[in-house]
């Protein structure tokens, strides 16, 4: 099994070859450049405020929440604790208004916010109040300033 | 052309350095797998939580095949380090941790994905006939394809980083190290850590931060062409030992220094004892040097000659004794150990080499 034959020396390396070129060459498609060997690319944080979407007489409101955990009323009319580390225990994710370093860059975290905001709010079937989790992002790329990014997760 | 493909294709050469590969990377894929162990034993399942898988939600694996994996990657490892099925063990343990990395990509890092690359190529080689707990060992020689490809793969990493932070004018610029550097002083600051004026304004300076970004980048493109010429090898071998002892120290990277230092075995010449390191054993202190030497030459560089009245001398492949100091750069050279000295000690020779012999007048 291990000690292949000319030819299939000369398919292993070519396919080898051409996948690890295609990955690498293909990393900047990806926002965490994941197999791309994009070795301490940038020096970046952010610090991200999480708030719930919530429908009050007709109109959709921001509400913030504070230390990551909200209560809501269920189906059943009944008061229930909810809680983004319920779900997201990613280190730099699970601490809400503070600067955080973005690992592989801003654009990976950021990727990895909208990610875990999708899916907090794919497992709150019991809030019946959030329509949607956001956050709204202060960015510092490489020592300066960046731009603010708001991020939205819609309950399905 | 053909001729070269015929030389990567057919090749074969002594596999001894390769199980010795084998020992270290088993080693951190035990590491590795211990760690993700702990990791679902003590905060839980990846998968209960968020998570961003590379495939399809279905093709993750439930909680207990997730651990029954796990496990198996450790029984995989265990294989390689031992020499027993190491092959096998080496290939089973990359494979899982491949698809384990496209289960999760918050757990990806760029230095577990290189050592599943280098354990996966590696089970292509004899790295099985060497450096085995279990049964003789063998002085064999072996197809050097696979080796080959790990080179590429090895320079394809520092290519590819070197090349990414060279576009990037942030990088080449200075500015991504100058926030590091800037933060270290703040870590510092806030543990109460008071750092010498000097360093402060050092690790304060955009300057130094330009300069040491230029140097990087520098360093990572000579180390991806420099490792293969005969020529540079050493230099960049020296150069790599530096600049992933400083990364180990200055950042968290895991295993990635240990990983890429155990990587430059593949560098060295495989096949074994083409110098030698003559002496009289009738001289004590020779011989018990002699008896040092045979301890620290773990990659089986010299052959020891014992012989009444010979010169204490190192003899390179080129057939060239060495004596004094001389030799003892040759030493530095072939023993890991050792080697961190030997640019330090090169140059020293160099110059008392360059210095007028002392007039007999």
């Amino acid at each position: 099994m291990f000690d292949l034959g000319r030819t299939a020396r000369a398919g292993f390396i070519g396919a080898y070859l051409t996948l690890q070129l295609g990955l690498v060459f293909t990393a900047d498609w990806r926002p965490d450049r994941v197999f791309g060997f994009r070795m301490f690319n940038e020096s970046s944080s952010l610090k991200f405020e999480l708030y719930r979407k919530v429908r009050r007489r007709g109109a959709e409101r921001l509400v913030k929440v504070e230390e990551g955990a909200w209560e809501a009323l269920t189906a059943h009319g009944e008061k229930r604790a909810f809680s983004w580390t319920e779900r997201v225990r990613f280190g730099a994710l699970t601490r809400p208004g503070e600067f955080v370093h973005a690992a592989y860059g801003l654009d990976a975290q950021l990727f990895r916010l909208q990610q875990a905001l999708e899916d907090v709010v794919h497992h709150i079937d019991d809030d019946r109040e959030t329509v949607a989790l956001v956050a709204q992002v202060e960015t510092i790329k490489n020592g300066r300033p960046g731009e603010a990014v708001t991020l939205e997760a819609r309950r399905p | 052309m053909r001729q070269f493909i015929s030389r990567v294709l057919d090749a074969e050469r002594p596999a001894y350095l390769l199980g010795l590969l084998r020992v270290l990377l088993g080693l951190f894929l035990l590491i590795g797998s211990l760690g993700a162990l702990r990791e679902a034993l003590e905060n839980g399942y990846f998968a209960d939580f968020f998570h961003i898988p590379l495939l399809p939600e279905w093709a993750v694996p439930s909680r207990n095949v997730y651990l029954g994996l796990l496990a198996g990657r450790c029984v995989g490892a265990c294989l390689a380090m031992l020499g027993v099925g190491s092959r096998f063990g080496l290939l089973s343990a990359a494979s899982i941790g491949l698809y384990l990395q496209c289960c999760d990509r918050l757990h990806y890092h760029n230095n577990r994905y290189v050592l599943e690359l280098l354990a996966f190529l590696l089970a292509f080689t004899h790295c099985d006939r060497s450096f085995r707990l279990l049964g003789t060992n063998q002085a064999a020689r072996g197809p050097y394809w696979a080796a080959w490809l790990m080179k590429v793969q090895i320079s394809l990493v520092y290519a590819t980083s070197a090349l990414s932070k060279l576009v990037d004018a942030d990088w080449r610029g200075g500015q991504v190290l100058h926030v590091r550097y800037v933060h270290v002083l703040d870590v510092a600051a806030a543990r109460g850590h008071d750092l010498p004026s000097f360093v402060q304004s050092a690790l304060g300076s955009p300057l130094l931060a330009e300069i040491s970004s230029k140097s990087a980048i520098a360093g990572e493109l000579f180390l991806a062409i420099g490792l293969w010429l005969p020529a540079t090898r050493a230099y960049a071998l020296w150069l790599g030992v530096f600049l992933h002892f400083g990364i180990q120290v200055a950042a968290r990277v895991e295993i990635f220094s240990y990983l890429m230092g155990a990587s430059y075995l593949l560098f060295a010449v495989p096949e074994l004892r083409e110098r030698k390191l003559e002496f009289d054993p009738q001289v004590p202190g020779d011989a018990r040097r002699a008896r040092w030497v045979a301890r620290l030459d773990w990659l089986a560089r010299f052959e020891l000659v014992a012989r009444s009245g010979a010169a204490w001398s190192a003899i390179d492949r080129d057939g060239r004794a060495r004596h004094g100091l001389d030799a003892w750069v040759l030493l530095a050279r072939a023993l890991p150990l050792a080697f961190p000295l030997w640019l330090p000690l090169s140059a020293v020779a160099k110059v008392k080499g360059r210095r007028p012999a002392p007039s007999d007048a």
